[in-house]
Parts: C-alpha cells; sequence; structure tokens
C-alpha cells in the first residue's frame, strides 16, 4: 500500500506552479502562493509520522523530513513576505506583471524541485530534480527588471550547470562502481551495496565537487552571492537559504557511504569546506551589502557544515546537521528584513537577525575536538573571522537616533514570520527540547 | 568494447582537442555536431538498448542544438570569433595535467568490458569543461557543455545495466539546452 501524503507533499507545490504559470492577476497569484506554501506547511508537519513510508522512488527518513519541515517553514514565510514586496517592486517598476508571473510559478516550482530532490531514494531522480531546481532559480532570481539580476541568473546557470554535468559523470561512475553491477543505484542501500573501492572513490570526488557547486561551496560558489544580492529579495531567500541544503543532504549520503574507508574523497570535503570557509570570511570582511553579508556568512558557515560532514562521525555530523537547519532559519530571517519601514522594532529584528548569524559559527568550537590537527587552525581563523566581522556589522538600533517607534498592528504581520523563525533559532540553540535532541542524533548516526 | 566503438570514442576525443583550437564559433558548432554523430556511432556499436536512444542523442545534440546554437551566433550582436581567456602556455598545461588526471585515476579504478570508452567519454567531459573556463565568448559555455555531454554518453555506453530511465536523462542536452535558452532569452 503506497503512502500518499509524501506524494502530495511533493505534488503540491508543481500543482500551484502550473495555476500560477496560467493565472494572469498578480494579485491572485500572491494569495495562492501564500495558500499553497502555508498548505504545504500542515501537511509536511504530518510527514514525521510517516518515517519510512513505502513510497516508490522514495526515501522518508530522519534527515528527509527535518529538511522538508524546514523548506516549507521557509517557503511560507517567505511567500506571506513577498504579499509585501511584490506590491512593492511593481510600484517601483522593478517587476511587471509578466516577471511578477514568472517569479510566482519559478518560485512554487523550485520548491516543488527541492522537496523531490530531498526525498528521492533514486540518484539519477535527485539529478534530475536539481536541475529542475536550476533552472527555476535562474527564473526567480532574473525575475527582476535590472542587468545585475540578469548577469547573476546567467552565473548561476552556469556554475550550477557544470556541477551538474560533473555530478551527473559521477553519478555514472557510481553504476560503474557497484558490485555486482545493480540496476539501479539508491541512497537507501549505497551503504549497504558492495563497492569497487577505488571506483567508488573517483565516483565520489566527481558527485562532491559536482553537488558541492550547488550547495555554493569552492571553487564554484560565485553564484551563491551574486544570487542573493542581486536577485528578487523574497526569490533569493528561497535560492541563497533553501536550495543549498538539497545538495548538503546529498553530501551527507554520500560521507556515509564512504564508511569505514573514507580515503580521498573525505580528504576532498574538508579542503574543500576549509577553503569555502575561509574565502566566505574574507569576503564578509570587505562586503558592506547588508544582503552580500547575508551571502558571505552563508557561504562561510556551508564551509563549516562540508568539513564537519568531511570529519565524519555522530558527533561531527550532529555540529554540521544542526547549523545547517539554523542558518537556513536565520539566513531566512536576515534577508526578510530587507525593505522593512525604518521602525525601531524591524531594526531590532534585524539586529537579532544578524546576531543569530554571528553564533553560529560557534558550533564549529564541537568539531574542534574531532578534528585533525592541521584543520584546528585554519577552522579558528575561519570561525573567529566570521564571527568578528558579522558582530562588526551588528546595527544597534541607538536611542539618540530618530526613527518612529512603530508597532502597528501591519508592521508586527510583515515581522511576525521573522519573530517565529528567530524563536525556533532561540530554542534550537538554548533550550532544545529531547524528542528533537533524539531526532538530530537519528540523523547524525547514519 | 568493439574496434568500430574504440573508433569512434578516440575520434570524437580527438575532436574535443580540435574544438578546444576552434577560432570560429560557426566552426566549433560544426565540430560538437561530427563529435555528437560519433558519439551516437559508438553507443551504436557498444549495442546499447533500445538502439533509438542513440539516434535520438544524435538528433538532440548532433542536429538539434548545432542548429539553434548557429541561429543564436548568426544575430548581428554576436561576434563569431572565440576569444581565449588566459594564455596559451597555461591552457596547453591544463590540457597535459587533465589527461594525466584521467589516465592515473581511471588505471586505479575498477576495470570494465568497456573501460576505454569510459576512459574517452571523462576525458572529453572535462575537455569541455576546460572550454568553459577557457574561452570568453558568451556562447563557449553552450559548446564546452554540449562537447560534456557527448563525452556523459560514452561514460553512459560504457556503464553497464544502466536503467532506461538514466539513459534517458544522458541522451538530454538539458544543461546545454538551458545555457543556450538564456543566451537566446538575454539577447
Amino acid at each position: 500500500m503506497i503512502d500518499p501524503l509524501p506524494v502530495v507533499v511533493i505534488a503540491l507545490p508543481f500543482a500551484s506552479a502550473a495555476v500560477l504559470a496560467l493565472v494572469g492577476s498578480w494579485r491572485i497569484g500572491i494569495w495562492i502562493n501564500a495558500g499553497s506554501a502555508t498548505l504545504l506547511l500542515l501537511l509536511a508537519a504530518l510527514l514525521p509520522w510517516h518515517l519510512h513510508a513505502p513510497v516508490p522512488l522514495l526515501h522518508i527518513g530522519a534527515p528527509e523530513t527535518q529538511l522538508v519541515l524546514l523548506t516549507s517553514l521557509v517557503a511560507m514565510t517567505t511567500s506571506w513576505f513577498s504579499r509585501r514586496d511584490v506590491p512593492a517592486s511593481l510600484a517601483t517598476r522593478s517587476l511587471d506583471r509578466r516577471r511578477a508571473r514568472l517569479y510566482h510559478a519559478a518560485c512554487q516550482a523550485l520548491v516543488g524541485a527541492i522537496l523531490l530532490a530531498v526525498l528521492s531514494d533514486n540518484l539519477m531522480l535527485t539529478w534530475l530534480a536539481l536541475a529542475i531546481a536550476i533552472a527555476a532559480a535562474a527564473g526567480v532570481t532574473g525575475a527582476v527588471r535590472s542587468q545585475a539580476a540578469a548577469t547573476a541568473a546567467s552565473n548561476l546557470l552556469l556554475l550550477c550547470g557544470v556541477g551538474l554535468l560533473i555530478a551527473l559523470l559521477g553519478t555514472l561512475l557510481l553504476h560503474v562502481a557497484q558490485e555486482p553491477h545493480a540496476a539501479t543505484v539508491r541512497w537507501s542501500t549505497l551503504q549497504s551495496v558492495p563497492h569497487h573501492l577505488p571506483a567508488l572513490h573517483l565516483a565520489c570526488v566527481f558527485l562532491l565537487i559536482g553537488y558541492g557547486a550547488l550547495a555554493g561551496v569552492a571553487p564554484l560558489h560565485g553564484w551563491l552571492p551574486d544570487a542573493a544580492a542581486e536577485g528578487f529579495a523574497p526569490g533569493s531567500i528561497i535560492v541563497g537559504a533553501l536550495m543549498v541544503n538539497a545538495p548538503l543532504l546529498v553530501l551527507l549520503r554520500l560521507r556515509a557511504a564512504l564508511n569505514p574507508n573514507p580515503g580521498l574523497p573525505a580528504a576532498v570535503l574538508m579542503a574543500l569546506g576549509l577553503i569555502t570557509l575561509l574565502l566566505g570570511a574574507c569576503c564578509l570582511l570587505a562586503s558592506t551589502d547588508m544582503r552580500r553579508t547575508a551571502a558571505f556568512a552563508g557561504m562561510a558557515q556551508i564551509g563549516m557544515i562540508v568539513v564537519a560532514i568531511g570529519i565524519g562521525g555522530p558527533a561531527a555530523t550532529f555540529a554540521g546537521w544542526l547549523p545547517m537547519t539554523l542558518l537556513a532559519l536565520a539566513r531566512a530571517s536576515v534577508l526578510q528584513c530587507h525593505g522593512l519601514p525604518p521602525t525601531q522594532l524591524a531594526a531590532w529584528t534585524r539586529t537579532a537577525g544578524i546576531l543569530a548569524l554571528a553564533i553560529l559559527p560557534l558550533f564549529a568550537l564541537f568539531l574542534l575536538a574531532k578534528a585533525a590537527v592541521w584543520l584546528l587552525l585554519p577552522l579558528g581563523v575561519g570561525v573567529l573571522l566570521t564571527s568578528s566581522a558579522l558582530l562588526a556589522r551588528l546595527p544597534i538600533p541607538l536611542p539618540s537616533v530618530p526613527v518612529p517607534r512603530g508597532g502597528d498592528l501591519s508592521e508586527i504581520a510583515a515581522l511576525a514570520p521573522i519573530w517565529l523563525q528567530l524563536a525556533l533559532v532561540l530554542l534550537l540553540v538554548l533550550a532544545m527540547p529531547g524528542p528533537v535532541v533524539d531526532w538530530f542524533n537519528a540523523t547524525a548516526a547514519r | 568494447m568493439t574496434g568500430a566503438a574504440a573508433l569512434a570514442a578516440a575520434l570524437a576525443l580527438a575532436l574535443s582537442i580540435a574544438l578546444l583550437c576552434a577560432r570560429r564559433i560557426g566552426t566549433a558548432a560544426i565540430i560538437c555536431a561530427i563529435q555528437a554523430l560519433l558519439s551516437a556511432a559508438a553507443l551504436a556499436a557498444l549495442r546499447w538498448q533500445p538502439a533509438a536512444t542513440a539516434l535520438v542523442a544524435f538528433a538532440l545534440n548532433g542536429i538539434a542544438l548545432p542548429l539553434a546554437l548557429l541561429r543564436v551566433v548568426h544575430r548581428p550582436a554576436m561576434s563569431p570569433v572565440i576569444a581565449t581567456r588566459n594564455g596559451a602556455v597555461g591552457f596547453w598545461l591544463a590540457v597535459l595535467m587533465l589527461s594525466t588526471l584521467v589516465v592515473a585515476a581511471f588505471t586505479q579504478a575498477r576495470p570494465s568490458p568497456a573501460s576505454d570508452s569510459l576512459v574517452l567519454g571523462s576525458s572529453i567531459v572535462l575537455l569541455g569543461l576546460l572550454l568553459v573556463a577557457q574561452r570568453s565568448h558568451p556562447l563557449a559555455p553552450v559548446l564546452g557543455l554540449l562537447s560534456s555531454q557527448n563525452g556523459l554518453l560514452l561514460v553512459a555506453g560504457a556503464t553497464p545495466d544502466l536503467p532506461l530511465s538514466a539513459r534517458l536523462v544522458v541522451i538530454l542536452p538539458l544543461v546545454p539546452g538551458l545555457i543556450l535558452a538564456n543566451a537566446w532569452l538575454r539577447q
């Protein structure tokens, strides 16, 4: 008996995208987008009770379910945020009716493709889902009418396209590495199937570099800051904060498949992670624009997460997986503050968001106990640079600066989704409930 | 691997080198089309099933995309000459390094009945990506990725028991098609 819930969760955004592509009115489009995202979150909230449900081509494990919940939550808050941003962009003529329709349809298609990539058990299906996600992400990024946004969308297509082709080569090589050759390669059985080790390592190196590009890992990271800073603001939240998580899950699955002989691919992961962390931290020091700052902070964090995955083992994976969740929530919160009216309430919310981003690198302290000696210095330098650069950019709203007090109902309604995300960050950092700890442990034990 | 498949794959690799030397975008598109024909011929010689997939791969990679590329090239704003981004010495050193890496890596990897095709295909993929990095023309990425797609066809041909769904994914030039569509729309 097939469980219909996971299929509905994946199909709903695609169906909404099809409807949104046909609906001409941007006002109706806004409500369909927000309604669909809210329904998706409600359905995704039921998924933890359907773990390991039998669905062909899909695998509903603990990390997959967690990413589905995270994606649907941020997609929901972003869709409500775009209720304010789309009319504002239409008023300033940076969007027109056709581009608003493109944005809404591409946004839902992107969410659907991310969910399909996360829940897919088949390597080829994951690849195909990420290819759809890249195409939709280019549509979301380039929706706004500006040369910089069009260039950012082209960069995204090019660099992620190169990554996709490298990942496809790695996927084919993974078929060759299986002993005996199997008809399909599944994520759920990748660990248990015997492999020819040198061939597996070669395939994994290609897969890590290819999917790493889609996660914003150096050297093919250049698309991420541009897409986050130049694209349409609500779209850049989905692209920058959510799309990178699906390839990170792929890296986690591959690292698990390499046990107990991680060899060269684990070293490649740690090296790429360190380069990304240090590069992100250095760029952060020179950054002045808030959206670009959030993107570079995210890049540095992704580097730290990749190092954690490369180190392997339950403790290091826990120290990488938890910040990944927190990063998506904190980065979405900072980016959703973009374009808010300059009131004290909004300024404090923005400050809280950046503070949340600044404390995340401290999770690397958990890695230091497990890391090799040669990793300690670059890891420590990267973490210190990232945290200090973010703290230096902390916009503290001083009482001497005359800003309106704010606090009217419409402003509170606009800020409520951001507060929800920041409250979740606070809860997970300071007082993580027991069942959530068990949940993260189950993910880390893979 | 049959002699005919090995010959077609080796010629396709030689065309990758020729592609790196091509100065005009029209010439490069024709080289890509011939390379797609050779890759499809290698697949047919490797007895890829169903045989029609080799034909579809050639129709898409060898006819449809190069023709679309030529249509974009003929627009007035597009320069017909491909400029090199870095110096020639660094470029050929990179080619040499890539070839050495591929041979060294695959001699370590698992020997299979069609491992020649695997090595040749992977070399074509990497040389195609090198073209993307080395050339500054707006359509150079399409050419490089199209050449890489031809290499992937050879790798897929050498992969035993590849399911039909995976074969369909490999024969569709999804990534070069997306980049070309983007270049078309931006113009």
